[in-house]
């Protein structure tokens, strides 16, 4: 059975990709899905396509609502699914206010609206996920294959490095980079899960290729006159990939819930950026006042995102690896 | 025995002294010197200090050293646990750490020995009854448990029995009421382990996912082996055979794993002290981070460090303890 055919034959491993794929459309869609302008708008012979991407000067301080109002009959528009800006807040809306007809999640306490600001908080959170990954998998894959392949000092040195990096709790760690930098933004909050986290997967690639250079075809690569850098590159680190692979899908839903504590501690994604961790902190503030809106939502969305990567993380394991079982 | 202690602590140095180096890298990189920080960046800008006053200043503090030199200085404090005063208050660092890590390592333990606790029997089962619809269900909500961001079950914990919206019957600031001290011992144990419930629930249940998946795959291990064969064969009950023979020899993994599970409890009681106003390690670093205080961040970073490396050297013992093939390696 080919691997593919493995993964598909769980309904659980379809529905998590199909998850995954769906959390993807709404972090690209996000200014169509929740926008305080229209999809296209129609407005005095004049008609302009995706207002709420491009912003035209003709609609500056215009909103969904204003521009309901004042239309004429000739006018139409077709308007996003959620007719709220995640940074433009609805001004006559009652300051925490739970789910209504207008807002159906609720607004927050400077009236934005919550359901808005998940939208748009999909793309912090899958953004960071990915890239911070794609980081720490490229340091842990290099750093690993060269401990592995060339073994000795390197190897010696590696194992020294990452043996540094892992008595410092990552989490106390990060924080404390995020802490002492500056200003922070979406980008450091990125590159400082990438920095601090490629232990794992170095260790991983490391065995691997400790046992893969003992194999058969690499010797033969290797009686062939292949350079030690042709037979790493071709022979060596593709064929190691694998758990590589699942590991950085189990990475993803760990660095969605770091970055979603990092932001709730207000060490992440700065402000007016909508993310989920900085929702689930103003639930914190408002827990007394019973804004249970500003918690349950955003907690949901994080769930349900770790959630679809673990599972899928599962389903690549049992299909790729199935020593791992 | 005495050998594999003896390497074991020598590999140590070299790990204790790759701390400090990136500790007092940290120091360096950290935007603001000591001078701003302590004349105020206003005050240097305005020319309200004399460019001698600074110069006098990083003399004095021994800041125009050479960094080897200012990091031998600085190492040999550290080594004698020497971090200077935290800013907002003005007591020694040590002071601090020393009235924080007691309620760390309370929570902390308890989450610890809790989790193993429940971790281990429920692995076992799934072991044991593999395939059964109890141990389906078991382990999706063990699946659930783990994917729940620790923020939101701390949070909705409030809202629904922390007086926030439904029940108000847990306490959720801090370990003690209000007039703790007039209570008797027996009250006020009481009144603590109270206290306890919210926070120690939150640090626990994240980690019984994993654990006890782990538990599961190493039964699973061992059952497949030989000797367990034999003692089916031998007319042992399944008990005896599960809980004398298998038992022992699948725990090993989980020993390994005490030792890491340290640095990830640490990094979560920044969360749940947070929450739940508890004046822990976790909160001090929140607040030295908050406020900047080098020294104090400086002194649990170095302190946690620590701590996770006496954390692995003693699951490493307990394996070698429980495994002879470990130190005879």
């Amino acid at each position: 059975m080919t691997r593919v055919s493995q993964f598909r034959k769980r309904k659980r491993n379809l529905a998590a990709a199909v998850l995954v794929l769906a959390l993807v459309a709404v972090a690209l869609l996000a200014d169509v899905l929740a926008s305080d302008l229209p999809i296209l708008i129609h407005r005095n012979g004049v008609t302009s396509f995706l207002p709420c991407l491009f912003r035209p000067a003709a609609l500056a301080g215009q909103s969904n609502t204003a521009l309901r109002s004042t239309a004429t009959p000739n006018d139409f528009a077709i308007f996003p699914l959620v007719e709220w800006g995640p940074e433009e807040p609805d001004l006559d809306a009652d300051p925490l206010s739970g789910p209504s007809k207008k807002h159906w999640l609720g607004v927050d306490d400077i009236g934005l609206d919550v359901a808005s600001r998940l939208i748009h908080g999909t793309r912090v959170s899958l953004a960071v996920g990915l890239i911070a990954v794609s980081i720490y998998v490229a340091i842990g894959v290099l750093l690993g294959a060269l401990a592995g392949f060339y073994g000795g000092a390197i190897d010696l040195l590696l194992s020294r490095l990452t043996e540094i990096m892992l008595v410092f709790p990552t989490f106390f760690l990060i924080l404390t980079i995020m802490g002492l930098l500056e200003r922070t933004t979406i980008v450091s909050v990125m590159v400082v899960i990438g920095l601090t986290r490629w232990t794992d997967v170095q260790r991983l690639l490391r065995a691997e290729v400790l046992r893969i250079r003992e194999l058969d075809y690499v010797q033969a690569s290797r009686a062939l006159g292949a350079s030690n850098v042709r037979i790493l590159w071709r022979h060596v680190i593709p064929n190691a990939l694998a758990p590589v692979f699942v590991s950085a899908t189990f990475g993803v839903a760990g660095a969605i819930l770091l970055e979603s504590s990092l932001s709730f501690l207000g060490f992440g994604t700065p402000p007016p950026t909508a993310s989920w961790g900085a929702l689930l902190n103003q639930g914190y503030e408002h827990a007394a006042d019973g804004a249970w809106w500003l918690t349950l939502f955003p907690g949901l969305a994080i769930f349900i995102t770790v959630t679809a990567y673990n599972l899928l993380g599962e389903g690549l394991r049992d299909a790729l690896d199935p020593r791992l079982k | 025995m005495k050998r594999f202690l003896l390497r074991r602590l020598l590999l140590m140095v070299p790990t204790f002294f790759g701390i400090t180096l990136v500790t007092f890298a940290f120091l360096h990189l950290a935007p603001g010197d000591p001078v701003s920080m302590s004349m105020g960046d206003a005050a240097i800008g305005q020319g309200a200090i004399s460019r001698e006053a600074i110069a006098h200043f990083r003399h004095t503090m021994g800041l125009d050293d050479p960094l080897p030199a200012q990091y031998a200085k600085w190492l040999w404090r550290i080594v004698r646990f020497d971090f200077g005063n935290g800013w907002r208050t003005g007591q020694p660092v040590t002071q601090l750490l020393a009235q924080s890590l007691p309620v760390t390592l309370l929570l902390s333990s308890i989450a610890l020995f809790l989790s193993y606790a429940i971790a281990i029997p429920l692995g076992v089962h799934a072991a044991v009854k593999r395939d059964s619809p109890a141990e389906k269900l078991v382990t999706l909500l063990l699946f659930i448990l783990y994917s729940l961001p620790v923020p939101f079950v701390a949070i909705l914990i409030i809202l629904l029995f922390g007086g926030g919206h439904f029940f108000n019957v847990l306490p959720i600031q801090g370990l003690h009421r209000d007039g703790f001290e007039s209570l008797a011992w027996p009250a006020r144990i009481g009144d603590l382990v109270w206290h306890l419930i919210a926070p120690v629930f939150c640090l626990t249940y994240g980690s019984l996912a994993s654990l006890s998946r782990y538990m599961r795959g190493a039964m699973l291990d061992v059952i497949r082996q030989d000797y367990i064969r034999t003692a089916r064969a031998k007319g042992l009950s399944e008990r005896a055979v599960i809980f004398r023979h298998a038992l022992r020899n699948s725990l090993l993994p989980l020993v390994t794993l005490l030792g890491l599970y340290l640095p990830f409890l640490v990094g979560g009681s920044v969360i749940v002290e947070r929450i739940f106003g508890i004046n822990g390690m976790g909160m001090l670093a929140f607040r030295a981070i908050l406020e900047r205080d080098y020294n104090v961040i400086m002194g649990v970073t170095t302190l946690t460090a620590l701590l996770t490396m006496v954390g692995v050297l003693v699951s490493d013992l307990l394996y070698a303890i429980v495994d002879p093939r470990i130190r005879h390696a």
